[in-house]
């Protein structure tokens, strides 16, 4: 919707004003689904919330069930993918969500995990329990995930803080990562300092790389 | 996976010896209210047991699946019988008292199909038909003194380490497996067994498993001072082994003992480290370096109430600018009302507020549920100035805490923060506490925020119901789960703080209809725009707007016209506009307002209780 189909006009942030969907997003704009997890509090949504709207809200009240963000990516060939990120609540009982189903129009989706492209999960870097719990994060990506090769990412977040506060390392967190294969980054939703924008570029380029044009399609 | 095993379990027992169970509950029930049962029945009951263990041998039955439910079960068995063969000491009461309160979260575990009974939502332990008529003041508050007193003198002591297990139960008994396999490798090698206990500075000391004990259960001694209760703890075992052979037990979980816990989480976490990260050591050994050194002065008196600031109460009253009746309330009129429908008139502040204190008092310091809930209620309501006051935060903090601790099959779930906000915001802390156990015993709330959140999908599908049958285009074009935040928070994220008095009022008098109302107004509200929209996540994102900005500072009487606006809402608008632009708050007001009028209009969707009838789910929240 929105800034998925526009061509010239800017871009507005995201879901505040719904214009009609219905376009020619077949034809031109390719869609991905991208899950933000992670423990609760690590920022996913100050994440999501960077990205799309380019700010930092102190007040953020804590995510119930999921909330969702989209955002249109360019790309340098002309070519463009239109990210559907799904951001959800980290609390632990939440975790009974996940086989929850909608439909719109005869479209059904069993759960959040479905049809997702990619994962971003989130860890704290002034919470080492945060990035323990990574690996439960991931197992449950495997579990409800249906697309084998979807992209995973692994986020240490709040990279801003004093050194005081920080209870992971730089490098305990990448050296986490490569035990599992997986590309790392560390970003800071506080900060206007870019990492979350490269984030999420690097991200859709995997996309655009990994998935055919076919597979980028609206099933959201 | 739960239900499975101790379906299994039920069903291998006989039908005859199924009640015995529920009698023992029972007798269970009236110890917790502090009163001790009849020395009769309790031998009465210890000898079923005995005699329920030994018919099971000679049917060569072997329950071999026990999962935490059942072992609570025989726990409590064994308390029992161990408490009335005088071979040994008496457990203290402490532990005795908790194993039973635990066995009363069981049986209501059980019987939460059934419908609520009037004094539901009273106080636990305060059972008020116990108490002769004539004296019920004194009774009661001598009752309660004595209760209190007890509870401090030996909750200071102990941890209530369950409250975890309820959460993640799964993954800690795995970790406790782990430790049981570690100290079965150390049983065999003797000379590693024996860790020296120092008494200048009290260290972990594993004691293995007495001669004998099959089970593989250890207990941990911290200090002398606790050692009676660690040693007393394995006297339900060889009361075991003297009815005859034990029944096979995963662990011994009834270990209150504070440090010995601690402890064995971390002795936890770094085994799971271990075996997640492989062959990673020396991080390992990095990490517990680093946490040794951010160990707080706290961490190394977790006996010692050292922060009183988490333990005193401080009852500031209501923060609203509703009226009040009468000026010795701390709560206002709206509140008082909520609290007269849910207490009948029992209310009475003094005692609540010990019953309160109590429950604060005995609250065990989970680190971990307290960061937890602490970083939810410092993002909850923060538009609004009054909760961003620390001394209102602690109280939030307390009374989720509070709340975790008389419920621990609920604990805390996120949503929480936003209902005890708004409870705060008109009723000041104790009140908004029982408020809390009303709204989750009376109202079934809790159903909502137990594990796996059986009540989340009845109330999904009854919004569904009742969408499809007023809004029936919308739901043609949609449908799902969508409304998870709305049943979760009660709506009280969403609804202004400054309306929903009037939603609560018409909540706690009619229940849930009330809620379904606003659902289906809101969603009337939204209907044109949502039909715009193709996909479901837009429509999730679309209907989100509604809880922006449900807490800003709005004069009550706030007229709709920038003119006329009064200096205080200037203020509050101004540093409103700061925060965010793109929300236009007056509209959002004037939605709500409309959405509100709607939905508690009875002329508009009239018949939904008819609705709703044939969905049978739902007939257990009574609407």
């Amino acid at each position: 919707m929105g800034n998925c189909n526009k061509k010239g006009k800017p871009s507005r942030p995201s879901v505040r004003d719904p214009i009609n969907i219905r376009g020619d997003k077949e034809n031109k704009v390719s869609y991905a689904k991208v899950v933000l997890i992670g423990n609760s509090g690590v920022g996913k949504t100050s994440i999501a919330q960077r990205f799309i709207e380019g700010k930092f809200d102190e007040n953020n009240k804590n995510t119930v069930g999921a909330s969702y963000f989209q955002k249109n990516i360019s790309f340098k060939d002309g070519s463009s993918l239109c990210l559907y990120i799904w951001d959800t609540a980290g609390g632990e009982k939440f975790q009974a969500l996940a086989p929850l189903y909608y439909r719109v129009k005869s479209k059904y989706i069993i759960n959040i995990f479905q049809n997702a492209h990619a994962a971003v999960v989130c860890y704290s870097v002034t919470d080492d329990d945060s990035l323990k719990q990574i690996d439960t994060w991931l197992n449950k990506l495997d579990e409800h995930g249906n697309i084998a090769k979807m992209i995973k990412v692994v986020v240490g977040n709040k990279s801003d803080v004093d050194k005081s506060e920080r209870r992971v390392d730089l490098k305990e967190g990448k050296l986490f990562a490569q035990q599992r294969d997986l590309p790392f980054f560390e970003t800071s939703a506080l900060l206007n300092d870019g990492s979350i924008d490269e984030l999420f570029q690097k991200l859709a380029s995997q996309i655009k790389q990994s998935f055919t044009k076919e597979e980028l399609h609206a099933t959201v | 996976m739960h239900k499975q095993s101790s379906n299994n379990l039920r069903l291998k027992l006989s039908p005859k010896i199924e009640p015995k169970f529920k009698q023992s509950k029972k007798v269970k029930d009236y110890n917790s209210l502090g009163k001790v049962p009849s020395q009769q029945q309790g031998v009465k009951q210890s000898i079923l047991y005995k005699d329920h263990f030994q018919r099971q041998q000679s049917k060569d039955i072997k329950v071999v699946k026990l999962n935490i439910e059942d072992f609570k079960i025989q726990n409590i068995n064994n308390s029992i019988m161990s408490s009335q063969s005088d071979n040994n000491s008496n457990p203290p009461p402490v532990s005795k008292h908790k194993r039973l309160n635990k066995s009363m979260f069981e049986e209501e575990l059980q019987s939460v199909v059934h419908m609520t009974t009037e004094n539901d939502a009273s106080p636990r332990g305060l059972n008020t038909s116990n108490i002769s008529s004539q004296q019920p003041n004194k009774l009661f508050k001598s009752f309660i003194d004595t209760y209190v007193s007890e509870r401090k003198k030996y909750f200071k002591f102990t941890e209530f380490k369950e409250l975890t297990l309820s959460n993640n139960h799964q993954s800690q008994l795995g970790q406790f497996k782990q430790i049981r396999d570690q100290t079965k490798k150390q049983q065999e090698s003797p000379n590693i067994a024996q860790i020296k206990h120092d008494k200048k500075s009290p260290k972990l000391q594993i004691q293995l498993p007495n001669e004998g004990d099959q089970t593989g259960a250890f207990s941990t001694i911290v200090s002398p001072s606790t050692q009676k209760i660690s040693s007393t703890k394995s006297v339900p075992f060889k009361q075991l082994e003297g009815s005859g052979k034990p029944i096979k037990q995963p662990i011994n979980k009834t270990d209150y003992s504070p440090k010995s816990t601690n402890k064995k989480f971390n002795l936890a976490d770094h085994i799971s480290l271990n075996s997640a990260r492989g062959p990673r050591r020396q991080e390992v050994d990095q990490i517990k370096i680093k946490n040794r050194l951010n160990k707080s002065v706290d961490d190394e008196s977790p006996d010692l109430i050292t922060n009183t600031e988490e333990q005193t109460i401080n009852d500031c009253g209501r923060l609203c600018d509703c009226e009040i009746q009468q000026f010795d309330h701390l709560q206002c009129e709206n509140a008082q009302r909520w609290l007269d429908i849910a207490y009948q008139d029992e209310y009475e502040y003094e005692i609540y507020k010990k019953y309160y204190e109590g429950y604060i008092i005995s609250a065990p310091k989970l680190k971990k549920l307290r960061s937890s809930i602490k970083q939810d209620v410092e993002r909850t309501m923060q538009s609004h100035s009054q909760f961003q006051v620390k001394s209102i935060q602690k109280a939030m903090v307390r009374v989720l805490v509070a709340y975790a601790h008389f419920e621990p099959q609920v604990s805390y779930v996120q949503g929480m923060n936003f209902i005890v906000a708004a409870l705060i915001y008109h009723s000041g802390e104790v009140a908004a506490f029982w408020l809390l156990i009303a709204l989750m015993d009376r109202y079934k709330l809790k159903q909502v925020f137990k594990q796996n959140l059986p009540g989340l999908i009845v109330h999904e599908n009854a919004i569904n119901k009742l969408g499809k049958y007023y809004l029936t285009d919308l739901f043609e074009h949609f449908t799902g789960y969508f409304a998870t935040e709305w049943i979760m928070s009660l709506f009280l994220s969403n609804i202004p703080l400054r309306f929903n008095a009037i939603y609560l009022n018409s909540f706690f008098e009619k229940k849930w209809i009330t809620f379904y109302r606003v659902a289906v107004a809101l969603l009337k509200y939204y209907e044109k725009k949502i039909l715009i929209l193709d996909d479901f996540p837009s429509i999730l994102g679309y209907i989100k707007q509604a809880r922006e900005g449900c807490d800003y500072l709005l004069p009550n009487n706030m007229p709709l016209d920038q003119s006329s606006m009064s200096l205080h809402s200037f203020i509050t608008m101004t540093r409103m506009s700061s925060r965010s632009d793109s929300i236009n708050l007056k509209k959002h007001k004037k939605m709500w307002k409309i959405v509100i009028e709607m939905a508690l209009d009875e002329n508009i969707f009239s018949n939904m209780e008819d609705v709703l009838v044939n969905q049978d789910e739902t007939i257990i929240y009574k609407y």
